[in-house]
């Protein structure tokens, strides 16, 4: 059984290896070059939990700030402890993974506790995205604003300036 | 007439006939997109991420051949057993590839009965590998009851066969 069996791999062997030098659209029996995957791959999404503007981890000492909007929106206005690190939607997701991985070594250097995510608070929301990113690099505790920038902003607006 | 009766249903030759018939169909039909388009074919093998480069042509090439000779055996109760050797192998590959593909989490088409290109209409999942484990269970049905009575096997070599 075994040798018969051997038998019909080296016939489909030898038959595959004959049409193929023989037909046009042949191919060579190594790749000269990786194939181009089109295949999307998973992206290192985590869970990313919404909190509100006015939610008291945002003013914790142990909560770690990022803006997720570009340099120039957060030169015109951010949290007061907000450090910057603008989430590019065309960049592709290894570059995204990278940058994240980045973060979270800052973050485990920095030794707080929380991770308070807010970008412009759109739809889709930058921040959001930002957020699932980190949990997805291993970061617990992320949490991101629901409404971003703007809820921030009118509420400091609404409370008279204070943030 | 001592063996009970399930045993009886079990090792009938006619179930066998219909399991032979129905698994070689099934990889004569999975054959054929593949040889026809062995370029394409080497781009789904390449998606899977399992092989290495130097291996994915080769691979994509014979493959299709070995389908369709079993597929084609099976069905005539030529080398039955041996056709369901191969089968039992490459249910054994596939299954192991689309394990690493569900790990990687691709978001892929199965590839089996038309490329990626093709279709998405046969996404895998656990479906997909439930489904391989009852064609790789059915080829070792036919590999470990099958006796040669029903195909030409025993119409054109006369074979002996044991009860």
């Amino acid at each position: 059984m075994i040798r018969d069996a051997l038998l019909v791999l080296i016939i489909a062997t030898t038959i595959a290896l004959v049409s193929n030098a023989f037909r046009e659209d042949g191919i060579p029996l190594v790749a000269e070059e990786e194939y181009t995957i089109l295949v999307p791959c998973p992206e290192s999404m985590g869970e990313a939990i919404a909190i509100n503007p006015d939610d008291p981890l945002i003013k914790d000492p142990d909560s770690l700030i990022i803006d997720v909007r570009s340099l120039k929106e957060y030169d015109e206005w951010h949290l007061s402890q907000a450090l910057n690190q603008p989430y590019d939607w065309l960049a592709e997701q290894d570059e995204v993974d990278r940058k994240a991985a980045e973060v979270a070594k800052s973050i485990a250097r920095s030794g707080k506790h929380h991770v308070v995510v807010y970008g412009d608070g759109g739809n889709p929301d930058s921040g959001k995205h930002w957020a699932a990113s980190l949990s997805g690099s291993g970061i617990k505790n992320v949490v991101y604003i629901s409404g971003g920038a703007d809820a921030l902003q009118r509420l400091k607006d609404s409370s008279g300036g204070k943030q | 007439m001592n063996n009970p009766y399930w045993k009886r249903i079990i090792g009938s030759q006619w179930l066998l006939l219909g399991a032979r018939i129905y698994l070689g169909l099934v990889f004569v039909v999975a054959s054929w997109h593949k040889i026809m388009a062995p370029g394409t074919f080497a781009l789904d093998v390449a998606t899977y991420q399992f092989l290495p480069l130097w291996a994915t042509n080769g691979f994509a090439l014979v493959l299709p051949w070995v389908e369709l000779l079993a597929g084609v055996m099976l069905i005539l109760g030529l080398r039955a057993r041996a056709a369901a050797l191969l089968t039992l192998c490459m249910m054994l590959s596939f299954i192991v590839a689309l394990i690493w593909a569900l790990h990687l989490g691709l978001d892929m088409a199965c590839g089996c009965f038309a490329s990626q290109a093709a279709t998405t209409d046969d996404p895998i999942s656990w479906h997909t590998m439930i489904r391989d484990l009852v064609w790789l269970l059915l080829a070792l049905y036919v590999l470990t009851l099958d006796r040669a009575r029903l195909g030409l096997d025993h119409i054109f070599l006369n074979r002996k066969v044991s009860p």
